[in-house]
C-alpha cells in the first residue's frame, strides 16, 4: 500500500487554482522530491498531506487515513519541518522536549537529548535565542526522535548556509532512512537533494507534469552536447529544449534512441534542474 | 490524559511570566499600600481614599473612607463584637480581592484573545498542528488553564496579601496594645475567604463561559485586530435590538455575564447601586439558574466554532 495516494486533488483560493487535478503516489521507503516553481502548488500539496487544508475535490489518503478527518492519528506517524522556523520562540528547549514527550507516544526522549548533546544547543536556552541553523538542528533532533513513518519537509534548509544544508541531508540519510520510512521534500535547491532522491515529481500550475524514479530518468532522458554545425540534425529529433553553452549547444531529448543521438555529440544524463527547465521551458 | 496535561502545561508556560508578574505585583502593591496607609495614619491626620464600606454606630454604611483610618480603626477592635470584627475584616478582604479580580480579568481578556491568534501570527501553529493532539483538546486547554487553573495562583496570591495585611494589623495592635492579636486572627475569615474565592472562580468559569468562549472564537477566526472584532461584533445586535424592538435582552444577558467575570464573588444588588458579596451558597445556587446554563450552551457552541476555525486557519 502506498504511503501517500492522492488523486485528482483540486484546491481553489479565490480565483487562484492552487491544485488542478494533482496526483501523487509515494511508496514506502522512497525519498520523493516535489519540485516546482513558486506558486506551483507545492505548499498547498504539503498542507493537504498534513490535513492543514481541505482539498475541494479529489481523493487523498496518507498512511491509510484521511488527513483532514484523522489529523491527530496521522500526526502520530508523520513528522513535518516547514520552510521557516515554526518552533515556538518563547519556549525553552527543555520545555519543548517535555511537551513533545507529553503528547507523542512514539517520542524517544533519550535519543533527542543525545542528538542535541552533540550540538551547541543548550536545554535551558529559549528557542528564539537560537540561530537559524540551531533552530533547524533542534527541529530535526525532535523529528528524528519521533520515529515517524513519513517525514514531510517544506524547504527545510531555506536560509541555511551550505555546511548546515549538507549536514541536514546527511543526518536524514544516516539517522532517519531505514528502508521503510518515506520522505517528501520540496526545495528550490534541486541540485542539493538530487543525490538523495529516489523519485521526483514536477508540479506546475497545480498539476503533475512528471513523476519518475531517478533510475528511469537516465533511461528516458538524454542530454547531448552538439556543435553548431550539427544543430539542424539535433532539431530534427524534436528535442525538449535547446540551450547554448560555452562548449556548444545542449539538447535534451525524451525517448530518443541512443543510436540516433550518438553521432550528434557527447551524451550524458540531464540533472534535475536541467530537466525541470527543459520541461517547463520559458515558464520555469 | 497525559496529552491534555501537556497541553495545559504549555498554556501555563506561555504566559507564566505575565501571571506571576501580575500576582506578585499586586501582592507588593497591597502590602505597600497597607504599610503606607499605616505610616500616613501614624504620622498625620491625612490618608488615602479608597472604596470600602464602613458601618457607623447607627448601623448605616458609608462606602468611601480613608484606608489609613480603616487600618488603624480595624486595629483598634477591642470594643467590637466578633461579628463586627469579621464584617470589617471581610470588607477589607473583599477590597483587596476586587483588585486581584479586575486585574486578572483584564489579563484574561488579552490572554484568551491571543491564545490562537498569536500562534497563527508567529507561525508556531504549524508546529502545534504537527503534533498528534486533537483540535478539541487544544482549544479546551486554552480555556481551562487561564479560566480554572491559574485562578488557583490568583487565590493563593490573595491569601498571601490578606495574611501580610493581617500581619501589619497585628503589628499595629501589638505596638499600641489595642487588643488581642489571637482574636484578630481567629476572626480573620481567611480560610472561608479562600473557599469563597475558589468556588467563585469555579462558578465564574461557567457563568462567564460565553464571554471566554467568544474571545477564543475570535482568536481562532479573525486575521487581524482581534480586540476590535471582539467588541464590535456583539455591539451590532445589541444596538439593532434597541432600535428595532426597543428592548435590551441581548445587552442585558451579556452585561450580566460580563459583570461576574470581572468581579467574581460580587454581583450587583437588586437596585444595581452596590456590589453584593456572594456567599458560597449563593454562588453555588447559580448552578440552578437557567441563565447560567443558557450561557454554558452558548459558550459550548462558540468553542465548537473556535475548533472549526482552528482546524481550517493556519498561519496569518
Amino acid at each position: 500500500m502506498n504511503v501517500i495516494d492522492a488523486q485528482g486533488l483540486h484546491k481553489r483560493y479565490g480565483d487562484t487554482h492552487a491544485l488542478a487535478g494533482f496526483d501523487l503516489q509515494v511508496a514506502p521507503g522512497r525519498i520523493v522530491g516535489l519540485i516546482g516553481p513558486n506558486g506551483s502548488g507545492k505548499t498547498t500539496t504539503i498542507k493537504a498531506l498534513l490535513g492543514l487544508t481541505r482539498p475541494d475535490a479529489g481523493s487523498l489518503s496518507v498512511l491509510g487515513v484521511n488527513p483532514q478527518q484523522q489529523r491527530a492519528e496521522l500526526m502520530a506517524r508523520t513528522a513535518y519541518i516547514a520552510d521557516t522556523g515554526i518552533l515556538p520562540g518563547w519556549m525553552k528547549v527543555a520545555d519543548l522536549i517535555d511537551f513533545v514527550a507529553g503528547v507523542h507516544t512514539g517520542f524517544d526522549r533519550p535519543l533527542a537529548e543525545r542528538t542535541l548533546a552533540s550540538t551547541d544547543i543548550r536545554l535551558n536556552k529559549k528557542v528564539k535565542t537560537l540561530s537559524k541553523g540551531m533552530h533547524v538542528q533542534l527541529h530535526l533532533a525532535l523529528i528524528l526522535a519521533i520515529h515517524a513513518e513519513l517525514l514531510i519537509l517544506d524547504e527545510p534548509t531555506l536560509g541555511l548556509d551550505i555546511l548546515y544544508r549538507q549536514r541536514f541531508y546527511d543526518a536524514l540519510l544516516n539517522d532517519y532512512m531505514d528502508g521503510e520510512r518515506s520522505i517528501v521534500v520540496t526545495t528550490h535547491e534541486v541540485r542539493e537533494i538530487e543525490h538523495i532522491l529516489t523519485d521526483v515529481v514536477f508540479i506546475h500550475h497545480g498539476r503533475q507534469i512528471l513523476s519518475l524514479d531517478m533510475d528511469t530518468i537516465g533511461e528516458e532522458f538524454s542530454k547531448v552536447l552538439v556543435q553548431p554545425d550539427q544543430a539542424e540534425s539535433a532539431r530534427a529529433l524534436t528535442p525538449l529544449s535547446e540551450r547554448p553553452s560555452l562548449k556548444g549547444i545542449e539538447y535534451i531529448f525524451r525517448h530518443a534512441a541512443l543510436k540516433d543521438l550518438q553521432h550528434l555529440g557527447e551524451i550524458s544524463r540531464p540533472n534535475l534542474a536541467e530537466l525541470f527547465v527543459a520541461l517547463l521551458g520559458d515558464e520555469a | 490524559m497525559k496529552t491534555f496535561a501537556a497541553l495545559l502545561k504549555r498554556e501555563w508556560l506561555e504566559a507564566r511570566f505575565t501571571y506571576l508578574a501580575a500576582t506578585l505585583g499586586l501582592i507588593a502593591l497591597v502590602t505597600l499600600f497597607g504599610t503606607l496607609a499605616t505610616l500616613v495614619a501614624t504620622l498625620s491626620d491625612g490618608g488615602v481614599v479608597v472604596v470600602i464600606e464602613r458601618m457607623d454606630e447607627a448601623g448605616n454604611t458609608e462606602r468611601h473612607e480613608r484606608i489609613s483610618d480603616t487600618m488603624t480603626t480595624v486595629a483598634d477592635f477591642s470594643s467590637w463584637t466578633n461579628r463586627e470584627l469579621e464584617s470589617r475584616l471581610g470588607k477589607l478582604r473583599t477590597t483587596i480581592a476586587a483588585g486581584f479580580h479586575s486585574t486578572y480579568f483584564l489579563l484574561l481578556v488579552f490572554i484568551l484573545l491571543g491564545c490562537v491568534f498569536d500562534h497563527r501570527r508567529d507561525r508556531s501553529v504549524l508546529f502545534w498542528k504537527s503534533m498528534p493532539t486533537s483540535d478539541h483538546l487544544t482549544i479546551l486547554s486554552k480555556l481551562v488553564t487561564p479560566v480554572w487553573l491559574v485562578p488557583l495562583l490568583v487565590v493563593a496570591a490573595m491569601a498571601v496579601s490578606w495574611i501580610l495585611l493581617l500581619g501589619l494589623l497585628s503589628a499595629i495592635t501589638l505596638s499600641s496594645d489595642l487588643g488581642s492579636v489571637t482574636r484578630l486572627w481567629a476572626h480573620s475569615g481567611i480560610a472561608s475567604g479562600i473557599l469563597q474565592e475558589l468556588v467563585g472562580y469555579a462558578i465564574q468559569g461557567l457563568w462567564s463561559l460565553p464571554l471566554f468562549a467568544w474571545l477564543i472564537f475570535i482568536s481562532a477566526s479573525v486575521s487581524r485586530l482581534p480586540l476590535v472584532w471582539a467588541i464590535v461584533i456583539p455591539v451590532i445586535p445589541i444596538i439593532s435590538e434597541r432600535i428595532v424592538l426597543g428592548s435590551n435582552v441581548i445587552g442585558g444577558f451579556l452585561l450580566r455575564h460580563l459583570e461576574f467575570a470581572a468581579l467574581p464573588r460580587l454581583l450587583p444588588s437588586d437596585d444595581r447601586r452596590t456590589m453584593m458579596v456572594q456567599s458560597v451558597g449563593d454562588q453555588l445556587s447559580l448552578l440552578l439558574s437557567g441563565d447560567l446554563w443558557l450561557g454554558v450552551a452558548l459558550g459550548v457552541a462558540l468553542l465548537a466554532g473556535a475548533v472549526w476555525f482552528y482546524r481550517r486557519n493556519n498561519e496569518l
